[in-house]
């Protein structure tokens, strides 16, 4: 683009002329190349910053399942997780020859229904799935058929290899690994729970849960014996820390086995522990105590006069452990009076017995992360054969769980904390609101161990532990009767009672005389006893520190002696 | 000259050429690895997903309970064996320590020594149990023969079983890999 000034020099103007216009060309022309080569050169640019697609090396994965978290036990252990499978599938559009093509498969996969899948593939679909969850092996040799029409598709599936010794707290998931119940359906709920969670070994997520497998299982199987014992109906148990509120063990028995989804739809097998609503007969007896106490309209030292039934309208109150005489507070609980918790209750007054049920939150329903609870059945109106009968645990009823999350404050120094699943701190209980004095707690923890020691719930004392509850024998109704027959016995126990830990929770359904409890069918008998055994063994799991009278402790021989 | 200059350049072009190409195969040849790779580590994942769905499955404690009954001589903590370490002085602990050693081989020299010898084959004890101290443990590990025993109608043990798992060679995990 040099000036040519020999050119000029020699030119005739009309040459000259020329150049002068087609430089102007020229200029023109070099800029458009100029600008031409900038512009592929920036493309050039931008096509390698763009990201290259990973798996681009043509590997399809076309995946169907979510993939889901695993689910863990306190304690690290496995409750749920994924393992992967295939999925076979034919492209009937691809498919060459149908014939030879189901003849194949079925060489491999001899159970299939040959002539169901012969008519899907000539219905012209895009996509017939043959088999789900197919064997490595079996791949394997699908693969090695070579038939052009035929696809895999990966998938996860669900595998719970605890089996039903957890499935009501973590529930399960559908064929297209979606959460139906329990935890798993918590997890799709609140998809930042597994994300906040610390990943696990292998760098996937993980939910963690307030659970003890160790804990979960004694209680659970404590139970499978008490039933078969006892000839129950069906059995629950729930272990919770009352400081911090978490749930241990939560157990309903008939269970199912998460492995087998179908097993779930059984009305029989649902989790009595949150969806069953019951009427807990005595061991209402507690609230109905710390509701007084509480209140001051009743101390420890205040007595009454149990000798005599109670009349209201056609009603007659009794005593299932008559003494027929004046009896004191303690006395009331540990002989299990119902007169005298109805005087109590009474001398409460109508409207503060409700209200102090309502404060401990008996008379909403209420939720945890495994969902909703039963909603409790309360008597509208609520009048003064109300009080009277729901200070001894009948007219009003509750899921088992929400009465374990009403005692927490009664045993824990007065603080509502709430049930929980996932892990808290013990230190949790400072924030929770006090919903009952200290004082009132520690009265209730005398007069629940005073009643393993020397009341109805003597079967429940562990050697060293120091147990302490209230039993609940309520009657059924069947129809429109309460059936002497039909029986729901329950425990409501906490240990140790001098610093209290762990409150434990068991209800039978229906247990039977039987000559193991001298034909009774009391708490006392079987409900009692089978917190005993659980406690007797998730005492040392949870690390709580045995108490013996005198220098049992000592380390000699008897330390050594069992090895 | 300027032939000279448009000669470089005609070379400098095709060997530019050539480094881009060269360049270019290579990265491709690394994207198809990573693909690869990518594609083994999944796989591995599934393998240890597998695994450990098994180990689950395996130490499930009602399991692991019915093995202790079966093959170890334990039985769960009672409440006078739970002693706390500032309740034990010296004294006592020497006193043990020399009664346990009287009855055993002179070889034998204490309890202390005798915990390193604890092959109790992947079968741990009852929940509960504390460490075994037992003198006579080597006697009774000869009497513990570990079987492996079926397990039935299980999801993952049949996927396990019936398939070889097509695992690669072994995981090695090195903290110092790329």
């Amino acid at each position: 683009m040099a000036r040519e000034p020999h050119l000029s020099a020699a030119a005739s103007p009309a040459e000259r002329a020329y150049l002068a216009k087609s430089r102007g060309r020229y200029r023109i022309a070099c800029l458009a190349f100029a600008l031409s080569f900038l512009a592929i050169a920036i493309r050039l640019v931008s096509l390698g910053f763009a990201a290259v697609e990973p798996g681009s090396g043509g590997i399809r994965d076309i995946s169907t399942t979510v993939h889901r978290p695993d689910i863990l036990d306190r304690n690290g252990r496995l409750l749920a997780t994924d393992i992967k499978g295939a999925t076979l599938y034919a492209d009937p559009a691809k498919v060459i020859d149908r014939d030879e093509l189901v003849e194949q498969v079925s060489s491999v996969l001899p159970d299939i229904n040959t002539g169901e899948l012969l008519e899907k593939l000539k219905q012209g679909k895009r996509f017939v799935a043959i088999r789900r969850e197919l064997t490595p092996q079996q791949q394997a040799e699908i693969y090695e058929l070579g038939q052009p029409g035929l696809g895999f598709i990966e998938e996860y599936r669900r595998v719970y290899p605890v089996g039903a010794t957890a499935c009501h707290v973590v529930g399960h998931v559908d064929v297209d690994n979606k959460g139906l119940a329990g935890i798993e359906k918590f997890i799709d709920d609140n998809p930042q729970l597994a994300m906040s969670a610390p990943a696990n070994d292998t760098g996937g997520e993980a939910v963690t849960l307030s659970l003890d497998l160790g804990v979960q299982h004694v209680v659970r199987e404590e139970l499978v014996n008490a039933m078969s014992t006892f000839r129950a109906k069906a059995a629950a148990g729930v272990v919770i820390d009352v400081k911090s509120g978490e749930v241990r063990a939560l157990v309903s028995l008939p269970d199912y086995d998460p492995n087998h989804r179908e097993q779930a739809l059984d009305k029989d097998r649902l989790n009595r522990m949150t969806s069953g609503v019951y009427e807990m007969g005595s061991v209402f007896k507690t609230l109905t105590v710390a509701g007084a106490l509480d209140a001051g309209s009743s101390t420890l030292h205040s007595s009454y006069d149990a000798s005599a039934p109670i009349h209201v309208g056609r009603f007659t109150i009794e005593d299932f452990h008559g003494k027929k005489r004046r009896l004191t507070v303690p006395e009331i609980f540990i002989y299990s009076s119902n007169i005298g918790a109805a005087k109590m209750a009474l001398d409460l007054g109508i409207e503060r017995h409700k209200a102090f049920l309502q404060k401990l939150g008996l008379l909403n329903r209420f939720s945890t992360e495994i969902g909703e609870n039963a909603a409790p059945i309360v008597p509208s109106p609520w009048v003064r054969l109300n009080t009277i009968t729901i200070a001894y645990g009948h007219g009003l009823s509750v899921s088992p769980l929400q009465l374990a999350a009403a005692t927490l404050p009664l045993v824990n120094g007065g603080y509502a904390v709430t049930p929980t699943f996932l892990p808290r701190s013990r230190t949790a209980e400072l924030q929770a609101p006090r919903v009952i004095k200290t004082s009132t707690s520690q009265s209730i923890l005398q007069i629940m161990r005073l009643n393993v020691l020397k009341g109805t719930g003597k079967r429940a004392n562990v050697e060293g532990y120091r147990v302490g509850g209230k039993t609940g024998t309520a009657e059924k109704v069947v129809g429109r009767h309460y059936e002497g027959s039909a029986l729901l016995t329950s425990f409501l126990s906490v240990f140790p009672t001098d610093n209290p830990e762990y409150l434990v929770l068991v209800m039978l359904d229906e247990p039977q005389r039987v000559a193991e409890t001298h034909n009774e069918a009391t708490a006392g008998v079987n409900a009692a006893p089978t917190v005993g055994k659980i406690v007797d063994r998730i005492a040392p799991i949870l690390g709580v520190m045995p108490k013996l009278p005198g220098d049992a402790h000592k380390f000699d021989d008897k330390v050594l002696a069992s090895y | 000259m300027l032939r000279f200059i448009n000669i470089c350049l005609v070379v400098a072009l095709v060997a530019l050429a050539y480094v881009i190409y060269d360049g270019k195969y290579q990265a491709r040849a690394l994207d198809e690895d990573i693909v690869g790779l990518r594609k083994d580590i999944d796989t591995e994942q599934d393998a240890v997903a597998v695994l450990r769905a098994e180990w689950s499955l395996l130490n499930r404690p009602e399991r692991i309970e019915r093995l202790a009954t079966k093959h170890l001589k334990l039985a769960p903590a009672r409440p006078q064996q739970i002693v706390t370490l500032d309740t034990v002085s010296d004294n006592d602990f020497e006193r043990v320590r020399t009664e346990a050693a009287d009855d055993t081989l002179p070889a034998a020299s204490g309890p202390a020594t005798k915990v390193k010898s604890v092959p109790v084959s992947g079968v741990a004890p009852a929940p509960g149990a504390p460490a075994n101290l037992d003198e006579d443990l080597p006697a009774s590990t000869k009497t513990v023969t570990v079987k492996t025993v079926p397990i039935k109608a299980s999801p993952i043990a049949k996927a396990a079983s019936s398939a070889p798992l097509v695992i690669p060679p072994p995981v090695t995990v090195s903290p110092a890999g790329e």
